[in-house]
């Protein structure tokens, strides 16, 4: 089945770590996203970025703080929210 | 604009090819950047994915050492985050589709990926997270360090043998370039004596240099006729065109095979004065084409290239090596060795504590035996390999640019040192190896009775004498046509030395372009020079004209020369003078 055509999950989630998303959160984000069968997209006052590219998703300048959108889309796209939330709570990771 | 049909430079080295080209630029931020044949993409990405590949390799091995020393689990995170980066699609995917779209090789792609990274960068308001650019940084130049390696030998790309095409070759870049798959050069930059053009030389690949905007008139793939005699370049040209080239090609390399048995005969005047016709060479493995153009040994060895091919300074037992084998081939002929003269343009990258140094005007700055005295460490290496060597065969160690006689009395008191530290160690050598200074610098001409006396022989090196005399940078495009040999200000500082040494009873040789040329050489032969040193392929010519003079008409020559005022004046009695006694050649058709 085509992910795109899959109807999209998507929510809203504040980043609280200390620093922001920086190197060590945005490796996190890639890595649970590498091990769901998902594509994840971060979007930032309507700039999308791909969560599996650690380039991509830093390159947006998330500060703490920071309101974010996110789509997923897939056949494990349900299990993301919760992790993606555990990671932004500040407590899993910097 | 329209590009023209043929553009026109300076011909560095004779010869004619038809081919096709290849553009290497360079980049400000220094990554070459070159087209690539439409077949050759693929093999491009396969390049640069192996780079990436072996990275993340590398990565992986690192991140499992530290797992197994340390629970440093912020270090173990920036190595995770360098294996996400080298993985990018960002990185990966951005470089490759450029590679594709543009057909440009991965340095070139990469870079421009960098620069695009970079900017998005730029405009993070976080200066934490912005500074995270570093790590980016990191992982992009060790990506550039694994291409570097793999395009050590980027000659071994091309899928047939090709003309190059750049602004301007550096030593290294010409050094790296002795292939097969190489047919000639051509370059924006430089002049007749340019070392892309002494290069070209002496592999015998033709290459016209000085076209100004040769890199922007040709692309990657484009056949082009290369004109090394005339100094033209044909793009675009007709069927036709090329046939006639090829043609007009062959009655030239007639002509050479004409040439081929002089290579054994004596290199004397009707009357018998002898003039020895030496070779000038960068790498031992030119030593085939010495013996094969009949060089009576080596009047020019310059040994830079065993300190700019590695990233470190060769090993006393491997110069020696190096200097023993050559001077054993030709023995009892001597082997003239010029200790390094760096510096300038050819500075290798270890000496001066890696620092580069800035030069607002390097000619005159701190190069060639300067450098050497700075720190001797170098020269006190070379020198010790020379003395090694020494006994095995006919050694000159030959000094540059020495301007002063307190510069040359430094050089002997290191070459003092190493001879004890031999003779305590009791490692045999030759106490009395004859040493030489290159004659080059216009102080060293008006001091050369003082100098004669305390050296063995002379070395007049033309191309740095007229840049030095006639204040002509000899690759400054703007100027290059006041590069004139025959000034007569030049002939008489040649004619001076050659009077000063002849009067301390030494050897006078020549070793710049003026000896390989026949007109220019017909000159120094009347001038008294006792050797003239060129690229091995021009001694058969050189001898052919010595061989059908008399000393006495040579001499003649000479006197009437020094006479003139201008060279003008010069070039008009040596064009009567070659259409007379060489009609075959010189005459008027």
């Amino acid at each position: 089945m085509n992910r795109k055509t899959t109807p999209a999950l998507t929510w809203e989630s504040r980043v609280n770590n200390p620093k922001g998303i920086h190197c060590r959160v945005a490796t996190r984000l890639a890595e649970i996203v590498a091990n769901h069968d998902a594509e994840v997209r971060i979007i930032n006052q309507g700039e999308p970025a791909d969560c599996s590219s650690i380039l991509d998703v830093l390159s947006l300048g998330l500060a703490q703080g920071s309101l974010v959108g996110f789509t997923a889309h897939g056949p494990e796209a349900d299990k993301i929210p919760v992790e993606i939330e555990r990671l932004f709570s500040g407590f899993d990771a910097g | 604009m329209t590009t023209p049909s043929t553009l026109y430079g300076i011909s560095g080295s004779q010869g004619i090819v038809v081919a096709r080209v290849v553009v290497l630029n360079r980049q400000a931020d220094q990554s070459i950047c070159y087209q690539l044949a439409p077949e050759l993409v693929e093999t491009e990405v396969d390049r640069f994915q192996d780079a990436l590949n072996e990275i993340e390799q590398e990565l992986i091995e690192l991140r499992n050492q530290f797992e197994e020393d340390l629970s440093d689990t912020e270090t173990l995170t920036i190595i995770d985050s360098h294996i996400l980066m080298v993985k990018d699609k960002m990185i990966r995917a951005g470089t490759i589709d450029l590679i594709r779209q543009k057909r440009i090789n991965a340095e070139w792609a990469l870079a421009r990926v960098l620069e695009h990274i970079k900017k998005k960068f730029d405009h993070i308001r976080d200066p934490y997270i912005r500074d995270r650019f570093a790590d980016v940084k990191y992982v992009v130049d060790r990506i550039f360090a694994h291409l570097g390696d793999r395009n050590r030998n980027f000659s071994a790309n091309f899928s047939e043998p090709v003309i190059v095409v750049s602004d301007d070759f550096s030593p290294e870049d010409t050094l790296r370039m002795q292939s097969e798959k190489i047919l000639g050069f051509l370059t924006d930059k430089g002049g007749i004596t340019s070392h892309t053009a002494i290069v070209a030389r002496s592999l015998g690949l033709p290459a016209v240099v000085g076209l100004k905007n040769v890199t922007s008139c040709c692309r990657t793939g484009d056949t082009v006729i290369l004109d090394g005699y005339s100094g033209r370049v044909y793009l675009a040209p007709t069927r036709d065109q090329q046939k006639q080239y090829l043609k007009y090609d062959r009655q030239h390399r007639a002509f050479s095979e004409e040439l081929a048995w002089q290579i054994h005969l004596a290199s004397e005047t009707v009357d018998g004065l002898r003039v020895r016709l030496s070779a000038n060479i960068e790498i031992v493995d030119e030593v085939q084409t010495v013996f094969q153009y009949g060089a009576q040994g080596i009047g020019l060895f310059r040994t830079e290239f065993e300190f700019l091919k590695d990233d470190h300074p060769p090993s006393e037992d491997t110069l020696t090596t190096v200097y023993q084998d050559l001077l054993a081939m030709f023995s009892p002929e001597p082997v003239t060795i010029r200790t390094l003269d760096m510096g300038g343009d050819k500075a290798a990258s270890y000496i001066n504590g890696h620092q580069p140094i800035f030069e607002r005007n390097p000619a005159l700055g701190l190069r060639s035996i300067r450098l050497s005295l700075r720190d001797p460490t170098l020269l006190t290496l070379q020198l010790r390999a020379l003395l090694r060597a020494s006994l095995h065969g006919r050694l000159r160690i030959l000094l540059p640019m020495i301007s002063s006689l307190s510069e040359l009395q430094r050089v002997r008191e290191h070459l003092n040192k190493s001879m004890e530290e031999l003779y305590r160690k009791g490692i045999p050598f030759n106490p009395k190896v004859e040493i030489g200074i290159m004659i080059e610098v216009p102080s060293a001409v008006i001091l050369a009775d003082t100098l004669a006396a305390e050296v063995d022989f002379f070395s007049i090196g033309t191309n740095d004498l007229i840049q030095y005399s006639l204040a002509i940078d000899r690759s400054n495009e703007y100027v290059a046509q006041m590069y004139e040999p025959l000034h007569p200000a030049v002939l008489r500082m040649i004619r001076q030395t050659v009077v000063a040494g002849h009067n301390q009873g030494i050897e006078v040789a020549l070793c710049g372009e003026m000896a390989g040329d026949v007109v220019t050489a017909m000159v120094l032969l009347g001038l008294g020079l006792d050797e003239l040193s060129m690229r091995p392929s021009a001694i058969p010519h050189v001898k052919k004209m010595l061989r059908s003079s008399t000393a006495s008409q040579l001499s003649d020559l000479g006197s009437q020369i020094l006479e003139l005022r201008d060279a003008g004046e010069i070039r008009n009695l040596l064009h009567n003078y070659l259409a007379k006694y060489y009609p075959d050649e010189f005459g008027e058709a």
